[in-house]
Order: structure tokens, then C-alpha cells, then sequence
């Protein structure tokens, strides 16, 4: 899922805008082409923009996100076309079967999408009181503790077992929103999560559940002192695997 | 107020919509069936069946079954029993819906046949 970033909030919001981050002009059109060009340099320009791609930095340690979701504006594209086919009636009757449901259907699940999808998301990441805040249009969707949010790497696969690599943030309640879509450049993205994660100060995880490659920065509270994640990790240990990853 | 907060921020649990939704379409399925039973063995009226709406039905119908099955995957993810059993009797009741449909097709694909 991809979002609609700040383009809409910048019609809405003028008083606001400042906060939001810069060359928003062209963000507009960005949502079209993220998922067809090599996207990792796309969002790699974003980061040159702003640092704290996609939240924008309000205070020192705290990180604001504002988004509307991106099917808003399919459901917009499917509202049009449906309202379209039945204004033209090219699809009312076809071989004696009336088939007018369909674009009814379409203008129906259309206006859904555009409903549940028209009130703005805030994600806050407040590094000063150690919580992060997701609300819908001012309400509170949830509220917790910041090593429940996190930047990861998820794998598809082809048919052909190539591997497809998505950039991924998430959360729990939150909806995860996908930085880059499906790259096969498992360093490029790597890195780019680590810098994001590292610039939020949140945590990331690798596409494998065991892995290296994972920077934890946040711990749940009792975990913190529980001997078994040692234990775990020093079962892992495998020296080559870990000498050419010691990056952070 | 309360309910109303929750509709505004769509804070159902996720996928309930969409077993709420495949209820609705259940009823409206049901409500022409109804109908059409009605027309066809009581009063006779086959012109009043839904006959011209055949591919429509069909497609509502599978529509609603796929999203019943999504709802009960989503609420098979949770640990509400509540949940659980509203999303799996929702997606009986449009596989039940399914076969009542199919089936009062066939008997009147049987009537309308023509013998020479």
C-alpha cells in the first residue's frame, strides 16, 4: 500500500504546511510512478530532501507523519469510471441479461474506499516520553510503547524464486505503509532501512525471523534482563556469518 | 457518541466490515430468492423471476462468499470467540445461499427445457 503523502493535506492544510516536508510539488505525481521504477533511488532522493523521510521532524526527538491512504484515490478512479459506465449506459444490457449491477457494485465499493480512506492518519513518534500515537482524524487509534514500531524487510517470491524485497513500516494497530514496493536490491534496501531506522531511532528487522541483520534499539520492558534472548543468540553464534555484518 | 467514534475511525476490528458487509449482501440475496421462490411454485408468474439478472446474482454472490471468507480469515486471527463465530456463520449463510440459488436454477432450467 502506498499513501497519498501530504499532497492532499497541502490543498487542505495551508496553515500547516510549513511542517511538511520540501518539493511536495511533484510528490502529487510520485504516488503514481512508486510502484514501477526503480524506487529505492526514488526514495533514496527523499531522504537527500528531508532526513526524516517520510515523518517530518517537529521538535527535536519527536516525529510527525500525516497521510491519507492511497486508495483514495483509486476509489476516486473507480467512482469516475463506474459513474461514467452507467452515464453512458454502455453496459446496461448485455444478450438480454441486464447487467447494471456491476457498475452499482463499483460505485458502491468505490464509495466506500473513498470514505474509510478520506479521514487523515496521524502517526506520532515521541522519543521524549517513549511512546508512539496513531489517530484517525483526531482520534486515537492507539497509543504504546515505542519498540512496538518498526522499519522491516518482507520477501515475495516468483515463480521463478526470485526474490522481492519490500520496505515496510509498521506497527501494532498501525497500517503498515511500504516505503519502496518490490526491489530486488537487497543491499540498497537493507541499507535504507537501517538509515530510516536509525535516523527514528526505531527498530528494524531483516526479512528472516533468525537473523543478524536486525537492530533492535527498543526492548519490551521485562525482556530487557531475561537471560533466554543471550542464551538464544549465543546457540546462533556462527562467526562468518556475523564478522561481515558488523555494521551498527 | 461512543459508536459513532468508532464508525468515524473505522475501529472495528479489522475485517469485521467485511462480514458485515457480506451480511448485508446475504440478505439482499435472500430477499430475491424469497421472491423468486414465491413466483415460482406459488404464483406461477415465471416472467416475474430474476432470470435477467442471472450473471449479476452469480457475481454478487461469489463476491459476498469471497468476502465472508476474508472476514472469518481475519477473525481467525484474533481471540474473540464472538468474532469468530459471527464471521463463520456469515460465511455458511452465503455458501448456504449459494447452493439454494444453484439449485432453484437448475429446476428452472428443468421447467423451461423444450422437448420435441
Amino acid at each position: 500500500m502506498n499513501w497519498a503523502v501530504q499532497g492532499f493535506s497541502n490543498g487542505i492544510l495551508k496553515g500547516q504546511a510549513r511542517h511538511l516536508p520540501t518539493a511536495s510539488g511533484y510528490k502529487y505525481f510520485g504516488l503514481w510512478a512508486l510502484g514501477l521504477f526503480c524506487t529505492e533511488r526514488h526514495l533514496a532522493r527523499r531522504l537527500k530532501n528531508n532526513s526524516f523521510y517520510p515523518f517530518t521532524q517537529t521538535l527535536p526527538n519527536v516525529f510527525v507523519l500525516e497521510y491519507y491512504l492511497d486508495t483514495l484515490w483509486k476509489g476516486m478512479l473507480l467512482f469516475v469510471v463506474c459513474i461514467v459506465l452507467v452515464s453512458f449506459g454502455s453496459l446496461r444490457e448485455v444478450q438480454k441479461q441486464k447487467t447494471w449491477g456491476f457498475p452499482a457494485y463499483g460505485v458502491g465499493v468505490s464509495l466506500w474506499l473513498i470514505i474509510s480512506s478520506l479521514p487523515r492518519r496521524r502517526l506520532v513518534l515521541n522519543h521524549i516520553s517513549g511512546l508512539y500515537h496513531f489517530s484517525i482524524q483526531g482520534r486515537t487509534v492507539c497509543q504504546g510503547p515505542m519498540h512496538l514500531v518498526y522499519v522491516r524487510l518482507a520477501l515475495t517470491s516468483d515463480a521463478y524464486r526470485r526474490c522481492f524485497f519490500q520496505l515496510v513500516l509498521g506497527g501494532y494497530k498501525l497500517e503498515p505503509l511500504v516505503l519502496v514496493q518490490l526491489s530486488e536490491h537487497y543491499e540498497q534496501m537493507e541499507y535504507l532501512g537501517r538509515h530510516i531506522a536509525r535516523k527514528l531511532n526505531i527498530n528494524y528487522f531483516d526479512y528472516l525471523t533468525m537473523s543478524y541483520r536486525h537492530v533492535v534499539r527498543h526492548w519490551p520492558l521485562r525482556t530487557v534482563n531475561s537471560p533466554n534472548i543471550v542464551v538464544r543468540k549465543k546457540n546462533m553464534y556462527k562467526p562468518s556469518l556475523f564478522q561481515s555484518h558488523t555494521e551498527e | 457518541m461512543r459508536w459513532r467514534d468508532r464508525v468515524t475511525v473505522l475501529f472495528f476490528p479489522p475485517g469485521m466490515m467485511l462480514s458485515v458487509a457480506a451480511l448485508m449482501l446475504f440478505f439482499l440475496h435472500m430477499c430475491i430468492f424469497i421472491s423468486d421462490v414465491y413466483n415460482f411454485c406459488i404464483t406461477h408468474r415465471y416472467d416475474r423471476m430474476s432470470s435477467q439478472y442471472t450473471v449479476v446474482l452469480m457475481f454478487s454472490q461469489v463476491i459476498s462468499i469471497c468476502w465472508a471468507a476474508i472476514g472469518a480469515l481475519y477473525a481467525q486471527m484474533t481471540k474473540n470467540k464472538c468474532l469468530h463465530c459471527f464471521a463463520m456463520s456469515t460465511l455458511m449463510l452465503n455458501g448456504a445461499m449459494f447452493f439454494n440459488r444453484l439449485s432453484l436454477d437448475f429446476l428452472a432450467i428443468q421447467y423451461r427445457e423444450e422437448f420435441y
